[in-house]
């Protein structure tokens, strides 16, 4: 492949991410996660994360395909798409394992006063991924989604504000965000047949 | 003129900015169906539909009708002629420009 049709083929991974399912997955995501925070309602922030998994493949078909049309990307990339998704699941399982080995190591007494540090790091956890996703797909708008959870990290840890301030703050922004962009998207695709004559 | 370079003779089938630009995408990658070649070549139904019908004629592409989740489906795929043909034009237009005085 030479450079102009990778160049093309980049434009038309991103242009898959266009329609702002994953945006409003994200947003929902952060808002459940924040409330279940808030109310100690733990069990919801466990579980939803696995139903918008589920939901996401049906969504898209019934959805977003049917507008946006159908497409078998090359072997290449299906094999960078498996990469990440495996990375994705390794940062997760990885940050899991060293949250367990610091707390079981240090308890309550955290060095280098890093528990006045650690009510942002469960934004950061979901701030790296969006990064590496917006770097992926070149979608720009989750690096700027990153980039919020970041600061909305900073923010806590600066005010003392527990966790689940940052969570519903960043969620309460990029659940509408994913619906405009959603909205957008339905209306300037709008459902037709796919014929040839 | 004695002693001039003949010009390459381009593929007129492909030289045509909506089949040139249809082939690019389908070259991206493996498959495609008629309505994410609609939003990505920014040609209108009619037009996508008459280009791909003569593409699919001279054996550039495949075309396979399928239902996909209860919806009638036109996918499309770039033959290996299909390929090598965008391959020499493209090397033939190059000659042709270098050949274009600064």
């Amino acid at each position: 492949m030479n450079d102009a049709i990778r160049h093309i083929e980049k434009k038309a991974f991103r242009s898959y991410w266009d329609d702002g399912l994953l945006d409003i997955m994200l947003g929902l995501l952060l808002l459940v996660l924040g409330v279940s925070w808030w109310q100690d309602v733990y069990v919801l922030g466990a579980i939803f994360p696995a139903i918008c998994v589920s939901m996401w493949t049906p969504l898209r078909k019934r959805l977003v395909e049917p507008r946006m049309g159908y497409v078998e990307f090359s072997g290449k990339r299906n094999l960078k798409v498996r990469t990440f998704r495996f990375g994705l699941m390794a940062f997760f399982a990885g940050s899991m394992a060293l949250g367990l080995v610091v707390f079981s190591l240090f308890g309550g007494e955290m060095p280098f006063r890093a528990s006045e540090w650690i009510a942002g790091f469960p934004l950061v956890l979901i701030a790296i991924p969006a990064l590496f996703f917006a770097l992926f797909t070149s979608c720009l708008r989750f690096a700027a989604y990153a980039f919020l959870l970041l600061l909305a990290g900073l923010t806590i840890v600066l005010m003392g504000w527990d966790p689940h301030v940052g969570f519903i703050g960043c969620g309460i922004v990029i659940t509408p965000y994913g619906v405009l962009i959603l909205s957008r998207f339905l209306s300037r695709h709008p459902l037709e047949q796919d014929v040839i004559t | 003129m004695k002693g001039s370079v003949p010009t390459p003779e381009l593929n007129r089938l492909l030289h045509e900015p909506a089949r040139l630009r249809t082939l690019v995408q389908l070259a991206a990658v493996t498959k495609a169906d008629f309505t994410w070649l609609l939003g990505q070549t920014g040609l209108s139904r009619g037009n996508l539909s008459v280009q791909m019908s003569k593409l699919a004629d001279a054996g550039m592409v495949t075309v396979e009708k399928r239902f996909h989740n209860n919806r009638p489906q036109t996918l499309f795929a770039l033959t290996e002629s299909g390929r090598q043909a965008l391959v020499e034009y493209k090397q033939n237009m190059q000659l042709i420009l270098d050949g274009i005085p600064e």
